[in-house]
């Protein structure tokens, strides 16, 4: 009698979980095989993104062994400020990971080290990303990244400093920006400090903002004029502060002095609240669209994403994929993306966020229209860390912008 | 009793010490050549090597424009440590050699910053000279000797001076013990004859001193060189190098070529530039040894 029933519930759940895997349902991936009948040794490495990461991930191994007790994990949570340097050492040693979870794959994809992702998820757990973000994690064409978490970057305001000096709405157009921050300082406090974010976060936000890109019909454009405009603007915004503002100050130190209520404005992300409160419980800000250059641009939505990858090994890439298929459940995916105040890559999650915290519903619908870093571009990681080392410069007054950009052009372009 | 004399017997010292030279070659050896092949080949951003490809990253390496900045940096690095080392230390060593009570102390307290551990000695300057919270600009603000905070870690004027601070403030306890073994081996006599003749205490500084010192300070002179060539911990703890590379020296400029702009071919390739440099500084310390016969 309760058979039929339960094959009945069990057909329905996984058409109703439009994609996602109930954990119960054997699990297929790519080539469409169960993962019953799979049985191996896999690693798996992710970032921390907190402190309960290792907890979690104890958890995750724990559940999915208790399903498919054949596929033994080996899950490595690694501070993001150690990660690239364990990454670079197994790749260097040869003992790819068949999981990695990192903020670039392009190098590793350009190189050949990469599965493509149809050979390791099933096309239902495919359909579930965010087709937006899944885009991006391509090169040539093969989806060889899946979008794991995003974070929205903002304009960050404190309300009351802006309401001192009579200003009600946050700025929308760079002229607005400009002038809020004088009065700040005028009245005293820090208007702006380009500090907040990283440095070509900082750029990428007036970078869009003025109509420009990194890359744009898939060639370079770093070092076009309306890229110029836009570092000189950055640049003569952060003077007005700059008697008031540590040139050396970390993106951490600024949050911290942002939430002291010392700051008008600055570069904030969408997960800033938890972290702002947890300098100041009482602290209140807002966060609203980075502005353009006029209104004839829209206001800029700029999301930084991390990513999944699947390196080539010796084992059989489904087992990479009975692993993620089981991570990237709702149940077990969304708690943990909650958690750490990111937006999720798939479909179901967000929608399962949004229904428990009706805040997160405009931040994942901002993310369907964001720019994004030009990801899926092998120079991309050098002209990142380049522009890090460069563009502070600019901003301090100590190097041209013309100069700067010119030769982070050169960079990007520059054949290996 | 007769020493048994065997054919080979010459060469018996090499046998104790070979274990020693076992473990010279392995962790020396083996990473040089290592070194030196990865320097010799491309390696992908990624970290795949790729094979041999001749002196490509020296070319490149050479035509790096922001190489030579660095290059004189650190030049000027070694030139300002290793000076204002030496003439510290020399007068902390005349403290050292006097006598008076606590001098004991006195010796114990010197050496604890050299023995301490660089990133400890390093953090604990980075807390007292931050910013907004640091303990010096409180206490100068307090003396009235500055008016508004001083950014000593960052900015583009100061971090270079607190450096090259920092960097005295480990190695005189050091150089002050080397230029003391040198002074306590100047005889007593000579200060005695000096006093007799009429002469004051700087001319005795300049006529005992300085020439019986020579071969101590020769010695603490090119040790210090070389430790200051090959300083990385206190100048990535304090600026990583910034702020946009204004404080980078060829050890940090290297670690930047191969993490940051993974290059490392490049970076392999200014790392044999670097160790060229140090054998250099070496071959001219043994020298110096040798042709005293001690230290």
């Amino acid at each position: 009698m309760r058979r039929p029933i339960a094959a009945l519930a069990l057909v329905g759940a996984v058409s109703l979980a439009s994609g996602s895997v109930a954990a119960q349902s054997p699990a297929v991936v790519g080539n469409d095989t169960a993962c019953d009948t799979l049985s191996g040794a896999i690693t798996a490495v992710f970032p921390e993104n907190s402190s309960t990461d290792r907890e979690f991930m104890d958890g995750v191994v724990a559940g999915f062994n208790a399903v498919y007790p054949n596929i033994q994990v080996d899950a490595q949570v690694i501070p993001w400020g150690d990660i690239r340097l364990r990454v670079d050492v197994l790749i260097a040693t040869n003992e790819y990971p068949d999981i990695l979870a990192l903020s670039a794959f392009s190098q590793y994809a350009a190189e050949g080290l990469l599965n493509p992702l149809d050979q390791v998820l099933s096309s239902a757990m495919l359909a579930d990303f965010d087709p937006v973000q899944l885009t991006d994690g391509q090169l040539d064409g093969v989806q060889v990244a899946v979008p794991w978490v995003a974070t929205v970057s903002m304009l960050a305001h404190n309300p009351a400093l802006l309401a001192q000096v009579g200003i009600t709405e946050p700025a929308t157009t760079w002229d607005e920006l400009r002038d809020a921050t004088q009065k700040i300082h005028d009245s005293g406090s820090i208007g702006y400090s380009t500090r907040g974010g990283t440095p070509d976060e900082a750029f990428s936000m007036v970078l869009f903002g003025n109509g420009g890109a990194w890359k744009t019909d898939g060639e370079w454009t770093i070092d076009t004029p309306q890229a110029v405009e836009a570092l000189t603007f950055l640049r003569d915004l952060g003077q007005i502060d700059a008697d008031r503002v540590n040139v050396s100050a970390t993106d951490e130190e600024t949050r911290q002095v942002f939430a002291q209520g010392r700051i008008g404005m600055i570069v904030g992300a969408n997960a800033y609240g938890a972290i702002l409160r947890g300098y100041n419980p009482e602290f209140e800000f807002g966060l609203s669209a980075y502005p353009s250059a006029d209104e004839t641009i829209p206001p800029v939505s700029f999301a930084i994403q991390d990513y999944v990858m699947s390196f080539k090994t010796d084992n059989d890439p489904r087992l990479a994929g009975c692993f993620l298929e089981y991570y990237f459940q709702p149940d077990t995916f969304a708690p943990y993306i909650t958690g750490i105040g990111g937006l999720p890559g798939t479909l179901s999650a967000q929608a399962m966020m949004a229904a428990a915290d009706p805040e997160i519903a405009p931040f994942t619908e901002m993310l369907h229209s964001s720019h994004f870093y030009p990801n899926s571009d092998p120079r991309w990681p050098v002209v990142q860390a380049k522009a890090r080392e460069t563009i502070p410069l600019v901003l301090d007054g100590q190097a041209d912008p013309q100069a700067v950009l010119t030769e982070l052009q050169a960079t990007a372009t520059e054949g290996r | 009793m007769e020493e048994h004399r065997y054919p080979g017997r010459r060469y018996e010292p090499l046998l104790w010490l070979a274990p020693s030279l076992l473990l010279v070659l392995g962790v020396l050896a083996y990473p040089i050549a290592e070194l030196l092949r990865t320097s010799l080949s491309e390696v992908s951003p990624a970290g795949v090597n790729r094979g041999l490809q001749g002196l490509d990253n020296y070319a490149r390496l050479l035509g790096d424009p922001g190489l030579w900045a660095v290059v004189l940096r650190t030049g000027l690095w070694v030139l300002f440590t290793v000076l204002l080392t030496t003439v510290a230390a020399l007068g902390v060593a005349q403290l050292l050699n006097a006598r008076y009570p606590g001098r004991r102390m006195l010796r114990f307290a010197l050496i604890v910053p050299w023995a301490a551990s660089t990133v400890v000695t390093t953090l604990s300057w980075q807390w007292m000279l931050n910013f907004y919270y640091g303990f010096v600009n409180q206490l100068f603000l307090d003396l009235g000797l500055i008016g508004s905070p001083v950014n000593w870690t960052g900015g583009y004027d100061l971090p270079f001076a607190t450096l090259v601070f920092l960097a005295v403030f480990g190695s005189v306890p050091f150089t002050a013990y080397v230029i003391l073994a040198g002074l306590q081996s100047i005889p007593d006599e000579l200060y005695q004859a000096a006093r007799v003749d009429g002469a004051s205490t700087w001319r005795a500084f300049r006529a005992i001193q300085v020439p019986l010192l020579r071969p101590a300070l020769l010695v603490a002179t090119v040790l210090n060189g070389i430790f200051s060539f090959n300083t990385f911990t206190v100048i990535w703890l304090l600026t990583e190098g910034g702020p946009g590379g204004t404080t980078d020296i060829t050890t940090t400029y290297a670690y930047k070529l191969a993490f940051m702009s993974r290059d490392i071919g490049q970076a392999a390739a200014l790392n044999v530039v670097n160790l060229m440099v140090l054998v250099l500084g070496c071959a001219v310390y043994v020298g110096i040894i040798n042709r005293r016969g001690h230290l």
